[in-house]
């Protein structure tokens, strides 16, 4: 079967500021596939050159196996598309719109009919009045429009780029069984996000994008498994961080002078760093799931084809002792040298 | 036909608040003008040794060229065809031209627009073809006006000529909307490109007056679009095809050049 979505090499340069760096992507025909990056990475530009809003300085897309400079049209037809920094014609109503995309789809207005019953379906699910101007509607509201829109027309592939902000979490579980219902009927969902949570319900595998190159590809529960959580605990009595430091998952401990509060930043295996909390006195106990750098980290720390840390990789220090004396006052902590050790990848 | 133009039909049906004040507008312009014609006539000799002590250079540019200015068509075609007619005609056409392509595209949803299937110059065709009926459709509501004006001001103007007059003033319009368009699809910005097609227009209007009044410019007259629409006296003597033509030539090259720029290069950036 060929890949919904092939690129090979794609570059983008602004003049001579770089979007996207030889990028390689394969997203397979049904799969629903998280492209993660921080904002600016290139995420949009990487998807603008999918859709020929763009064209490549260099390399080359193909998108459900057709050239997208050569057959736009065609192409078009058969993916749903999302903005990032949607925007939307403020004088007419959702309905009017998805009228307006549709008929452009169809000239014969059969399709026209069918997605219009689909936007009322999907408008319906989705908690949007299609009767409403788009100028009157908040930007949450304008969100779902622009999500009825790409999933009117049932595409093959969808490509959604941030596709949840500004919607409420009970209309992201919503979109996230539509992203579900998509890939039950064998379509191809390709949605980029600034945040791992928002994809890490729905997508099979995920690519990571920073500062326009493709860092890792990975099937999801993989970087799950291995992505890094912080936990924050409070001792009754002061405890030795040693104690700690020791076990595998570990890869930080922060303490507080007084000794008796804790961060430990665990990756993978969290079963044994419990076990060893359970034989003190605990006051409390916060769990906080790792987020996207923190699986960039992890990811480089288990990769043995690593020697030398990426030139990024200072950056995430310091990222880890900024976060770190957020949670603390810095007066309070004495971080461990060991967990930093041990990211910038040497042995284990 | 008309419902395989998506983007032609949502072009007009976006505009038709303001087709109906655009035409009012001109309608109201025309039938001023005309409402002067009687009184004019009963003092034509007042008038016509006030025009006698208006310097040569300032006749001209008013659009007053060896034409009777107190005749109905003099009067008529110095307001209507030569004044301030094709300027607002102008300033209608890049109107609508910079706001098809650099507005949505500075409004940010050309991206959305260009993501459904019509390809880049079928957008464009159908978003001059959108822009040409609003341009036309005011053209027709200035004829229908000076068709009803002239029996009532006793104009005595040949109805041929008031088409050909309108005919000419619409392509006019259409060679500033296709040029609005095209720069607008070349920059992808709406205020850089009505300030290029403001100022250009500018040049033109004046090149028109002031380059008869310089022997050595006198020249630079032909390349002036508002001189192809003013020269024919298409009010006083009925169609002249060269200069539609012309006018229309103009019109298809920019417009062929803006589809041309439009597509080669990136959306939005």
């Amino acid at each position: 079967m060929t890949a919904a979505i092939r690129t090979l090499h794609l570059t983008k340069f602004y003049g001579r500021h770089r979007g996207i760096d030889d990028v390689d992507l394969t997203v397979e025909t049904g799969e629903v596939f998280g492209f993660l990056g921080p904002n600016g990475a290139g995420k949009s530009t990487t998807i603008k050159l999918l859709i020929d809003i763009l064209r490549p300085t260099r390399g080359s897309a193909s998108v459900l196996g057709l050239d997208p400079r050569v057959s736009s049209v065609e192409l078009r037809r058969r993916i749903g598309y999302l903005p990032g920094d949607l925007a939307l014609y403020p004088k007419m109503t959702g309905r009017a719109l998805c009228h307006y995309f549709s008929s452009i789809h169809d000239v014969d207005g059969m399709i026209g009919i069918k997605s219009a019953m689909r936007a009322d379906q999907l408008a319906e699910r989705l908690h949007l009045d299609l009767d409403r101007r788009i100028g009157e509607l908040s930007s949450g509201n304008r969100q779902k429009v622009g999500l009825v829109q790409a999933f009117m027309h049932d595409p093959e592939l969808l490509i959604l780029d941030e596709p949840t902000s500004g919607i409420d979490p009970l209309i992201q579980q919503e979109f996230y069984s539509l992203v579900n219902e998509t890939r039950d009927r064998g379509g191809t969902v390709f949605l980029s996000s600034h945040v791992l949570p928002e994809v890490e319900h729905v997508a099979d595998r995920v690519a990571l994008i920073r500062d326009g190159k493709i860092v890792v590809v990975e099937r999801l529960s993989v970087l799950k498994e291995a992505a890094v959580r912080s936990i924050e605990v409070h001792f009754a009595r002061p405890v030795d961080a040693n104690k700690f430091g020791t076990l595998k998952s570990v890869v930080e401990v922060a303490q507080s002078s007084d000794q008796s509060r804790m961060i430990l930043r665990v990756a993978g295996d969290i079963d044994k760093v419990i076990k060893a909390i359970a034989k003190h006195k605990v006051l409390n106990l916060v769990s906080e799931p790792g987020d996207l750098e923190d699986v960039f980290l992890d990811y480089y720390r288990d990769d043995p084809r690593l020697d030398e840390p990426p030139e990024e990789f200072s950056k995430f220090d310091e990222d880890l002792d900024d976060s770190a004396s957020e949670d603390l006052p810095v007066e309070d902590l004495s971080v461990e040298d060991d967990g930093g050790n041990r990211l910038a990848g040497d042995d284990q | 036909m008309i419902q395989s133009m998506p983007v032609l039909t949502e072009t007009i049906r976006d505009r038709k608040i303001s087709i109906i004040w655009w035409s009012i507008g001109l309608v109201v312009l025309a039938g001023a003008t005309a409402a002067f014609v009687p009184t004019i006539r009963e003092n034509n000799e007042d008038f016509q040794s006030l025009i006698e002590s208006i310097p040569e250079g300032m006749l001209t540019l008013f659009g007053i060229e060896d034409q009777d200015i107190f005749s109905p068509v003099g009067l008529l075609n110095s307001r209507l065809y030569a004044g301030i007619g094709p300027v607002l005609l102008a300033i209608l056409g890049i109107g609508l031209g910079t706001s098809a392509i650099a507005g949505e595209e500075e409004g940010g949803t050309l991206d959305l627009l260009l993501a459904q299937p019509i390809t880049r110059t079928n957008l464009t065709l159908q978003k001059f073809g959108g822009s040409a009926v609003i341009v036309v459709s005011v053209c027709i509501a200035i004829a229908i006006g000076l068709l009803a004006f002239n029996p009532l001001f006793d104009l005595g103007l040949a109805v041929t000529n008031i088409v050909a007059a309108n005919i000419a003033l619409a392509l006019h319009g259409l060679l500033f909307l296709s040029l609005g368009l095209t720069l607008g699809a070349f920059l992808g910005r709406k205020g850089p490109s009505v300030g290029i097609a403001a100022g250009l227009t500018g040049v033109f209007f004046f090149v028109n007056g002031l380059a008869p009044l310089v022997d050595s410019l006198e020249w630079a007259q032909n390349l002036s679009p508002f001189h192809w629409l003013q020269s024919p006296n298409y009010l006083g003597t009925g169609f002249h095809l060269g200069f539609l033509l012309l006018t229309t030539a103009t019109t298809a090259v920019l417009l062929l050049a803006g589809i041309a720029s439009f597509n080669r290069r990136d959306i939005g950036v």
